[in-house]
């Protein structure tokens, strides 16, 4: 893996960790949701580069999670395509019964080949850390019980809780479930990790580790986009940051454009936060 | 007038092999009724919580109708009002664990669907991310979850349904309460018998609560345990 140089949407040019092509791995084109009369996402474009880490920022309510629910489709945007290592998953793909029925079996592909870490970890209460990096593996990947458990016990040990395969996640800290978490979406090796806000339900000591293992995988040229409110860890790992407010990019750049940022909007925003 | 009545308990003793055989068909007749309500339940459980509107009514409609039926209306219909009106003759067993299937499949499908309504969106969301299919989630992450939930009502239910079975012998299935009368009529004994059959149920009810509370204790494995 070595440092690459890509032309971004913008027509700037960003570094990325790539050792692959600048094609994009995931181009987003005029999403939008809408929950009644309040629009969240309003035609929103992005495209991510194979082995870059884009991290989202801006105010609580802003669309981040929503955009980033949309790219795995746990939420289904109203309109745009969301398209994928080449396949397009927008949900425009759904005309009558049958297609919906195409486009649910689809959602599979997509999902196994997309990991992603949520705020509250969501693990599996009633089964131990290693059987919750085992599902996956076992009951969507088709991987053999004994090569699941193999891989599962690497993974955690990776993220340091590798004595706790045969804990329940209510014997875990919150550190510890998050790493369980990271464990059990990177087990399946997905191609695109998500991260939503994967700090933000944490006590203040915990944060740390979690970062620092999101900061590994970072190093791995894992592609990533990530949702998160610690700005350190938002400049410091991002290839491109990009702002949201108002359910729409405001601006989008590598961390050091958000130095001197354009738009007053952003300003706003970082000097409320204590960033500039 | 200084009527006092005699408490004749021998009769019990005299009675308790039919007593107990009649026993054994009530209980034959909960759990064919049981076995019912926990399959239809679950598919009208799973048709209340359907995406598509006309299926959620449906549903809705026939868990509040037939709910509202006394049981012993249900039981006359399918007895005598199939027989009467379409020629549809059953046994009394038979027409007796319908009854108790309709009426427990409605008690059922609101237990599952509390039960299925309590596991968190973030663990359906956690599955479906990691690219397990609907049946897959439902089979391996949300059904384990809300069956903790769903013993203790589903115990109701089944107390709910062998106390039902107390009036099957109304339409002459012989079990516990129809020789308890049939005894009685010939030795003017009813006290006794009846609470003899009150105190088995009792008995039999605490059983199951007791079964209920181990099957509990072995579902909530990581759920109930504490740092």
């Amino acid at each position: 893996m070595g440092t690459k140089i890509c032309p971004s949407e913008q027509g700037t040019l960003q570094v990325t960790r790539s050792s692959g092509a600048c094609s994009p791995i995931l181009k987003l084109e005029g999403i939008k949701k809408s929950y009644g009369q309040l629009d969240v996402l309003k035609n929103v474009d992005l495209s991510v580069n194979e082995g870059e880490v884009v991290v989202m920022i801006g105010p609580s309510g802003s669309g981040k999670s929503t955009l980033l629910r949309c790219i795995n489709l746990l939420t289904v945007p109203d309109a745009g395509s969301i398209v994928f290592r080449g396949k397009d998953y927008g949900p425009n793909q759904i005309k009558d019964w049958r297609s919906r029925r195409a486009f649910e079996r689809s959602l599979v592909q997509l999902r196994c080949d997309v990991g992603m870490v949520f705020q509250h970890f969501n693990l599996f209460p009633h089964m131990t850390a290693g059987e919750n990096v085992m599902l996956g593996l076992t009951r969507a990947h088709g991987v053999h019980a004994r090569e699941a458990r193999r891989i599962a016990q690497e993974q955690l040990d990776q993220v340091g809780v590798g004595d706790k395969f045969s804990a329940y996640p209510r014997n875990l800290s919150g550190g510890q479930q998050q790493r369980v978490a990271i464990a059990r979406a990177i087990a399946p090796k997905p191609h695109l990790m998500l991260f939503d806000e994967a700090t933000s339900a944490l006590d203040p000591e915990l944060v740390a580790g979690v970062l620092a293992e999101m900061r590994r995988l970072a190093a791995t040229g894992m592609t990533m986009i990530v949702v998160t409110h610690e700005m350190r860890f938002a400049f410091e790992v991002a290839d491109r940051v990009v702002f949201m407010a108002d359910g729409a990019v405001v601006e989008q750049g590598p961390p050091a454009h958000f130095k001197n940022p354009q738009h007053e909007r952003t300003r706003a925003f970082l000097s409320a936060i204590g960033v500039a | 007038m200084n009527a006092t009545y005699q408490f004749n308990w021998s009769v019990i003793d005299a009675h308790m092999w039919p007593m107990l055989v009649g026993l054994v068909l009530m209980i034959r007749l909960t759990i064919v009724g049981m076995v019912i309500s926990l399959a239809f339940g679950l598919i009208l459980a799973l048709m209340r919580m359907s995406a598509a509107r006309p299926v959620r009514v449906l549903a809705s409609g026939v868990i509040d109708v037939v709910r509202s039926v006394p049981l012993i209306i249900l039981l006359f219909w399918l007895y005598y009002g199939l027989a009467a009106q379409l020629g549809i003759a059953m046994q009394a067993f038979t027409a007796g664990a319908i009854a108790l299937g309709i009426t427990g499949s409605a008690y059922m499908a609101e237990v599952y669907r509390g039960g299925l309504e309590a596991v968190e969106s973030g663990q359906r969301e956690a599955a479906a991310a990691m690219g397990l299919t609907r049946a897959v989630a439902f089979q391996t992450v949300v059904l384990p979850q809300a069956a903790r939930l769903v013993v203790a009502p589903t115990i109701n239910v089944f107390v709910m349904l062998l106390k039902g079975a107390t009036i099957m012998s109304t339409i002459g299935v012989a079990d516990m309460i129809f020789v308890a009368r049939q005894v009685s009529l010939r030795t003017f004994t009813p006290f006794e018998l009846y609470t003899f059959a009150g105190l088995v149920l009792i008995v039999i009810t605490l059983i199951l609560a007791a079964i209920g509370g181990v099957i509990e204790r072995r579902l909530s494995k990581g759920a109930g345990r504490h740092a």
